[in-house]
Order: structure tokens, then C-alpha cells, then sequence
């Protein structure tokens, strides 16, 4: 990669970073995993960037990319159920703040305990992408997109019912 | 659905607060990292593959020296060497090959699920039909050998006592390749298997 394709590779990733952190919230437990798969779809997004040539968004190429990584990604620690997410400060409990945590905590367990594949959907879904971009992203056809969102919807609404 | 306008609104709520901003030096470091790491599992692989074959070479260099003239010797010694040289070859091909990147702009999840179950099951097909031919093969010359030099009358002489020893040699390198497939191929393999079951199934 020559040094003009690396400053705009610098500068569309941070743009999108957000993207990095979401997906390895949502498919991996231990902190280290989610760290150790950071690296890799960071690494992995390197060594695609050259086949980046705008048709897409750069946000939709993103995500396919870095969401190939993390299902096909072998997490080195054992798989077990989320238990809880760091958080990145201590909020005392009457905060709103510690409300919203506490919500985001069940949220991510709930996707957690999707499919490899529904978890994406799901992810893509929140993040306000359309049904035609996950499907190009997932490979799947609009009308299953469709069907397994309700599903999925279905099957959170059951998991947060008490939460949100 | 009400519910799930709440639970967009508290993801974005939530995730927008985006994370930290990555410097050019930060993400240079990463990558070089990634690259280290990736050439280290193939140079482990290859270098563990060496020193298992230099092992091999050695030992069957040194019987074909100290024994020239058994042709019986010359012969397991020479079966054992030719065996792995297609290994080293063939396996670091393969191996290498599985370091492709993940995916390209034109990959979607479907296609690039099939292509790593694809490279796996090909890599893995290759190791197989090598044990399938290494193990009898390695446990035959091993239990030739043995005999041939420690038994007095060689293999001939101890045919009921060969078979015994051949067979439980490759009973014990059966059960490390069963564990090392287990290990390195099964469990992706299946978990890629399940994927791609659970996205063929809704179509």
C-alpha cells in the first residue's frame, strides 16, 4: 500500500471505527478475544483495502469485512456466555447513565445468543442499514433478510421483555 | 413494533459515543504485529514439519550408510524418506494458501464462509489421505526396521510379532492424528458447517 492509499486508509477507518468495537462486542465474550479479533479485522480491512474500489460504501465494505472476520474468526478462549461487559467507568447506580448500561449489558446477551448469521442481521439492522445492504452484506436475499428479522425481533422482544 | 424502536434508540444512544481514534503509528503497529504473527504460525508450522523430517532423514540416512548392502534396510529407509518429502511440499502450499485475505469488496458473508470451508476442507482432505498412507506405512518401516536389526532371523523369523507391533503402532499414531484433526479441523470445520446450514435453510 503506497503512502496517499495509507492516509485515506487511516482516515476512512477512523471514520468507521466504531464498526470494529460493535462487532466484537456482539460475537465475542472475553475481553482478550474481542482485542485479539480487533487486531484482526483491523489487519484483515489492511490487506483488502487495495480491492476497495468505491462501489460500495466504504461503511458497507467495512462491515462485510470486518463481519467475515469475526464468524470465521477462532477465538482462542472457550466459548461461554457473556457474563458482563467492562465497563469503561465506574457510574453509581442511581445515575441514568448506570440505567443504560445495565440495558445495553442484557441487549448485548440477548444478540449474543443469536446464530452466527442473525447476529449480524441484527447488528446491521440497529446500525440503520437497509434490507437491500444486508443482504449484499450477509449474501442472503432480501426476502429471508426480511423473514429472519422478524424472527429475530420476535425472539429479543421475549429475551428483553422485562428490560426494555 | 414499539419495542424495537426503544432498543434502536438505546444502541444508538449507546454506540455513537465511538471509541477512541487510531493514529497511523497505532494501526502501522498493529499491522506489523498481525504480519508477525501470521508469518510465525507458518514458519512454526514449517519448521515443526522440518525438524520432525530432518529427525527421519537422519535416522534413515545413517541406517543407509551403516547398512548398505541390506537391501531390505535400503528399502524401508528409502519408502520412509519418499514419504515425506511430498508432506513438506504439499503442506506448506496448503497452509499457506489458508492466509488469503478473508475477504474482498466482492465477498459477502454466504461466499466467504464457503471459501474458508472450502480452503479448510481441502487442507484437511490432503492430511487424510496422507495419514491414510503415512501411518501404515511409517509403522511398517519402523516395525522393519526394529526387527530387522534388534530380532535375530529379522522379520521373517517374527511375522505373528511383527503384525502385533505394526498394529499397535498404528493404533497409537491413529489416535494422535484423530485428536490432532479433532483439535485443528473438526470443530471449525463444523462450526462453518453450521453456518452455512442455518443460512441455507430460510431459502
Amino acid at each position: 500500500m503506497d503512502l496517499v492509499t495509507e492516509d485515506k486508509f487511516v482516515e476512512d477507518i477512523n471514520r468507521n471505527i466504531g464498526i470494529i468495537h460493535k462487532i466484537c462486542n456482539v460475537y465475542f465474550n472475553s475481553q482478550y478475544d474481542r482485542q485479539d479479533a480487533s487486531q484482526e479485522i483491523l489487519y484483515q480491512l489492511w490487506k483488502s483495502y487495495p480491492g476497495f474500489k468505491g462501489e460500495s460504501q466504504f461503511s458497507t465494505w467495512m462491515y462485510k469485512v470486518a463481519l467475515n472476520t469475526a464468524i470465521t474468526y477462532a477465538k482462542k478462549s472457550d466459548r461461554k456466555p457473556r457474563k458482563e461487559m467492562a465497563p469503561d467507568n465506574v457510574i453509581s447506580e442511581g445515575n441514568e447513565q448506570y440505567h443504560i448500561n445495565e440495558k445495553m449489558r442484557w441487549l448485548y446477551a440477548a444478540i449474543n445468543s443469536l446464530s452466527e448469521i442473525d447476529k449480524a442481521i441484527t447488528l446491521l439492522y440497529l446500525e440503520n442499514k437497509s434490507y437491500d445492504e444486508i443482504a449484499i452484506i450477509t449474501g442472503l436475499t432480501k426476502t429471508n433478510v426480511s423473514v429472519r428479522l422478524v424472527r429475530i425481533k420476535k425472539s429479543l422482544k421475549e429475551k428483553l421483555k422485562n428490560i426494555i | 413494533m414499539e419495542e424495537f424502536f426503544e432498543v434502536r434508540t438505546l444502541w444508538q444512544l449507546n454506540t455513537n459515543q465511538d471509541p477512541l481514534f487510531l493514529s497511523r503509528d497505532e494501526i502501522e503497529k498493529v499491522i506489523k504485529l498481525r504480519i508477525k504473527k501470521e508469518r510465525k504460525a507458518v514458519a512454526e508450522y514449517f519448521w515443526v514439519l522440518f525438524a520432525f523430517q530432518l529427525l527421519i532423514y537422519s535416522f534413515a540416512s545413517y541406517l543407509f550408510i551403516r547398512y548398505w548392502g541390506d537391501t531390505q534396510i535400503v528399502a524401508l529407509c528409502a519408502a520412509g524418506a519418499i514419504v515425506y518429502v511430498f508432506l513438506t511440499i504439499i503442506s506448506i502450499r496448503k497452509f499457506r494458501s489458508m492466509y488469503q485475505p478473508m475477504a474482498t469488496h466482492k465477498g459477502d458473508i454466504r461466499a466467504n464462509v464457503r471459501n474458508q470451508y472450502g480452503l479448510l476442507t481441502r487442507f484437511f482432505d490432503f492430511k487424510k489421505k496422507f495419514d491414510l498412507v503415512a501411518i501404515p506405512v511409517n509403522s511398517i518401516v519402523l516395525v522393519g526396521i526394529l526387527l530387522r536389526l534388534y530380532m535375530p532371523g529379522g522379520i521373517e523369523s517374527h511375522i505373528a510379532e511383527a503384525m502385533v507391533a505394526g498394529a499397535a503402532m498404528i493404533l497409537v499414531f491413529g489416535i494422535a492424528a484423530w485428536f490432532e484433526n479433532k483439535k485443528h479441523f473438526k470443530r471449525r470445520l463444523r462450526r462453518f458447517e453450521l453456518i452455512m446450514e442455518d443460512m441455507e435453510k430460510s431459502e
